[in-house]
């Protein structure tokens, strides 16, 4: 069996894994287009796999940080050509309680990643009518602290004379001026970066970030989905500028775009570039994959999901399309209070969960072999891990011997411990002529009619684990194998609704983009698919059939046995995610003739 | 923590005006008296009139609500919803006329169940005496609607001293056509469009006198900019959308697109301000940022006047 050979959650969990970003439109821009502004959206590139850099200038920066984070006081402070005041003004605000408010973690005591950006002498601007008079001697300063961690400022009022912390101020979702040493390093981290490099043609120096054209080497920038503190290097090369998003956050290069020079326009962020990125290259296309006998064609759909089409393997076809329609979520404790979820493409779509990042494609490896491979894509809500955010993930496997496993993830976290996630997975075959049946526990008994199945523990299964068996017309059948914890990928059954129905030309139950099939919170087989059935079902014979085939999956937050579920937790100073994907899915294994 | 149906569910809207005054000599700005009443039928299901506003933001009632607010604490409020009210499924935003008339229209909240993508451009109407909302106008659609965009009408506003109720709709744009329009529509007599802006996708809008000529001003969806555009007594539009200021950059996330578009009685603008990308994201904390703009008429431009957010007390 399939299961036996594999060590499917190691795949998940362990670097084995050489995983790579598809790039359906590796295009990194030419400095020589003379394209409109409009255009170069596909010169927009994604880096969610780019390691932290590891230069000299980067290592030193990170020696301080971890210094600053096992001290008394978890602070790295301004040193930059500071004055005796302005270390004074620094010494004062780092002594106050209400200024070291959110330096830890108010749980588990641990330290987060803070850092003064700056210290100046208090202006008139700075000051208003409750702090006009503690700082009318003149001895004001204002300091100006940086938590990594939550993306927050931190500003105090101090008085040198007095020696008096005249007011702090804790600023959510903002960002102070960064310091010199964060720009010199964030330019360094650019000019450093391969992908920069390619796309520029040259290394770049310091000075090719300072250019008059754009009046500053430091563009503003944001990375609004990470809440990671970002800014912009951007590289002139002929008539456009190469914007590069530096993640200080991490110390990495989160994206490159190009852009033309002197066109008043929208900044470059993270959100835009992540937008571009995953519109133009895998929204609006679709991409061809050939590899290990397999052929098909992959996309993002508006509300489907990531959709695989035209499967076929070694020139056989297999499959006509599958993919994601829906999330039902549910939540036992509040009568019919759920969502149901669309993923899809994050711009003009009607998906509440959209993609951010690229697809991902990577060897499945088993017994430290390839055995096929694997596309995943993820799905995320902004706020993900925070409560009420959801992650989703769908995974297409293709093995070598012909097999293939649809398959999602729930990562999380939801609304509460008490949810369960239902997605509506599609799955058409190919061919306009199969039969469908089911193990009796002694034969093949075929559906005679559209029909739905729940798979309970009186179920039964052939010896090796097989529920259904699809016959197409060309003589090649499929043996279907729910998942009852048998796969290694932490899942613990997928307890699920299938449904067979008529894929008729002419009559689109489902082939093209599928807005909302069903309610929320329905516990029944009642999950959308039944409106193609109901109240008359057809017969089977010789039909082209679709398999609606609906998973249910039970959260779970207990210690040890987290399922469906997510956490953040402090790393390095910085908020980092412990993820427990529920997996779920179907794998189709190919009958021998 | 439960996930903030937020995102076009216009806040409550008061149903008795503030009784503004109109003009704030020096400003440029000149607004248009509020002219809200009362509905009769809210004191006829037995709710304070004082306390009591509409509201499209129920998380767990989908369609428009009567909520009056509780005058204890400690006490819930109390909610009314007339069996008509949820036929549009989830709706977004709300306006009051003289007559204690509501206008109110659909708008998709996480998903298109109950929103059905074809009937997305269907203004209704709340009887004032009865209660009942009856679909009042459809606006017509420059595009055929998509599954890309599950969008239709997107912002109401209307006139007072002319009872013409001004609509912006992005039904049938896609993601490479902007297709959307901005309608004038006559509420007197039989409901009409008397005007369209063609190839505009906006939400937000308002209107008011602006250097003394009447002025729709509404927030562009594919782009944080904020246009303007004159108009005619007779409702219709004058010469072409003039591009005003722009939220970009501007606030906690630097791309928010107006979602509604008020003047206060001083004469500034305030723009709510929301992340949209025709989905149909729902983010868990509310990410509506006010921004408060006044129009420098030395300069004759819109000045930030918080330099970012709207610090409110």
């Amino acid at each position: 069996m399939r299961h036996s050979l594999t060590s499917l959650f190691s795949r998940f969990f362990a670097t084995l894994i050489l995983s790579a970003l598809l790039f359906a439109c590796n295009n990194s821009g030419s400095s020589n287009q003379s394209s409109g502004e409009k255009d170069l959206a596909g010169t927009s590139e994604i880096y969610d796999d780019t390691a932290s850099v590891s230069f000299k200038e980067a290592l030193e920066y990170r020696e301080k940080i971890q210094a600053a984070l096992t001290a008394p006081v978890p602070i790295l402070k301004l040193t930059d050509s500071c004055t005796a005041d302005q270390i004074l003004a620094q010494e004062l605000c780092l002594a106050d309680n209400n200024f070291l408010k959110y330096t830890r973690d108010s749980v588990s005591k641990s330290a987060y990643r803070n850092e003064v950006f700056n210290v100046y002498k208090a202006r008139e601007s700075d000051l208003s009518k409750q702090t006009n008079s503690a700082c009318a001697d003149g001895g004001c300063y204002k300091v100006e602290l940086y938590n990594f961690a939550l993306n927050i400022t931190t500003i105090g009022l101090v008085n040198i004379k007095s020696k008096q912390v005249i007011q702090v101020l804790h600023l959510p979702q903002t960002q102070p001026e960064i310091p010199s040493h964060l720009k010199q390093l964030a330019i360094t981290i650019a000019a450093e970066n391969e992908h920069v490099q390619k796309a520029l043609g040259f290394k770049p120096g310091e000075k090719d970030a300072v250019m008059s054209a754009t009046k500053t080497a430091l563009n503003k920038s944001r990375c609004e989905r990470s809440m990671h503190l970002c800014v912009a290097p951007t590289f002139v090369k002929n008539n456009k500028a190469l914007w590069t998003i530096v993640d200080l956050t991490d110390l990495r290069v989160a994206g490159i775009r190009w852009t033309n020079v002197g066109v008043g326009g929208p900044s470059v962020t993270e959100r835009k570039l992540q937008n571009e990125k995953i519109t133009e290259c895998f929204c609006k296309t679709e991409t061809v994959l050939k590899r290990n006998g397999w052929k098909l064609g992959y996309m993002l759909t508006s509300s489907d999901g990531m959709r695989v089409s035209d499967v076929s393997y070694n020139g056989v076809p297999v499959l006509s399309s599958a993919k994601l329609v829906d999330w039902h979520v549910s939540y036992s404790n509040s009568d019919g209070f759920g969502y149901s979820d669309a993923i899809g493409c994050p711009y003009f779509s009607t998906a509440a969960v959209v993609a951010i990042e690229s697809p991902r494609i990577s060897d499945l490896i088993e017994d430290g072999k390839k055995a096929g491979f694997v596309i995943e894509q993820n799905f995320y809500s902004e706020g993900w891990p925070n409560a009420c955010n959801y992650n989703y993930q769908q995974r297409f496997e293709f093995y070598n011997d012909g097999s293939f496993r649809i398959a999602c993830a729930s990562i999380g976290r939801g609304c509460g411990n008490d949810g369960t996630y239902r997605p509506v997975l599609r799955i058409a075959f190919a061919g306009q002529s199969n039969s469908f049946s089911q193990w009796d526990g002694t034969n093949w008994k075929p559906w005679n009619q559209e029909q739905w199945h729940l798979q309970q523990a009186n179920t039964a299964y052939t010896k090796e684990g097989y529920l259904f068996k699809i016959d197409q017309a060309g003589g090649q059948s499929w043996f279907v194998e729910p998942a009852r914890g048998q796969f290694k990928d932490g899942g613990r059954g997928d307890h699920a609704f299938s449904f067979v129905t008529i894929n008729k030309p002419g009559r689109d139950e489902g082939e093209s983009d599928l807005v909302t099939i069903g309610p929320c919170c329905n516990t029944d087989y009642k999950q959308g698919p039944e409106k193609f059935i109901e109240p008359n079902p057809e017969p089977l014979a010789n039909e082209a059939l679709v398999l609606w085939y609906v998973p249910q999956m039970k959260n779970d937050d207990t210690k040890g046995y987290e399922y469906c579920w997510a956490e953040s937790y402090v790393k390095d100073g910085i908020i980092s995610t412990r993820k427990f994907p529920c997996f779920a899915g179907p794998m189709f294994i190919p009958a021998k003739k | 923590m439960k996930r903030i149906h937020f995102f076009f569910a216009a806040s409550l809207m008061s149903l008795l005006s503030c009784n503004e005054p109109t003009e704030e000599s020096g400003t440029g700005v000149q607004i248009i008296p509020d002219c809200r009443r009362l509905s009769p039928f809210v004191t006829s299901v037995g709710f304070n009139a004082q306390r009591s506003a509409f509201s499209t933001s129920d998380r767990k009632i989908k369609g428009l609500t009567l909520v009056e607010l509780s005058a204890t604490a400690g006490v819930e409020n109390r909610v009314y919803q007339h069996p008509s009210w949820k036929q549009a499924g989830s709706m977004g935003p709300i306006v009051i006329t003289e007559d204690g008339s509501v206008y109110a229209a659909p708008i998709p909240v996480v998903n298109v169940l109950e929103n059905d993508p074809l009937k997305q451009n269907i203004i209704y109407k709340v009887d004032p005496t009865s209660g009942e909302m009856k679909p009042f106008i459809e606006l017509p659609s420059a595009e055929k609607p998509t599954a890309e965009n599950p969008f239709g009408i997107l912002g109401l506003a209307y006139d007072c001293e002319s009872g013409i109720l001004y609509a912006t709709s992005v039904s049938g744009s896609t993601r490479n056509k902007e297709a959307g329009r901005i309608f004038s529509i006559q509420t007197k007599n039989e409901p009409k469009v008397i005007d369209i802006i063609e190839h505009t996708d906006a939400m937000g809008v308002d209107i008011c006198y602006f250097n003394e000529q009447k002025t729709l001003f509404f927030g562009k969806t594919r782009t944080s900019d904020i246009f303007s555009i004159a108009v005619k007594d007779d409702g219709s539009f004058k010469g072409k959308p003039v591009s005003r200021f722009s939220l970009e950059g501007v606030g906690p996330r630097g791309d928010d697109k107006a979602r509604k578009i008020r003047f206060d009685k001083t004469g500034s603008m305030i723009v709510h301000g929301v992340e949209f990308y025709y989905n149909l994201i729902a983010p868990t904390e509310k990410q509506e940022t006010l921004y408060q703009f006044i129009y420098n008429l030395t300069e004759d431009k819109w000045e930030n006047k918080n330099k970012g957010p709207l610090l409110q007390n």
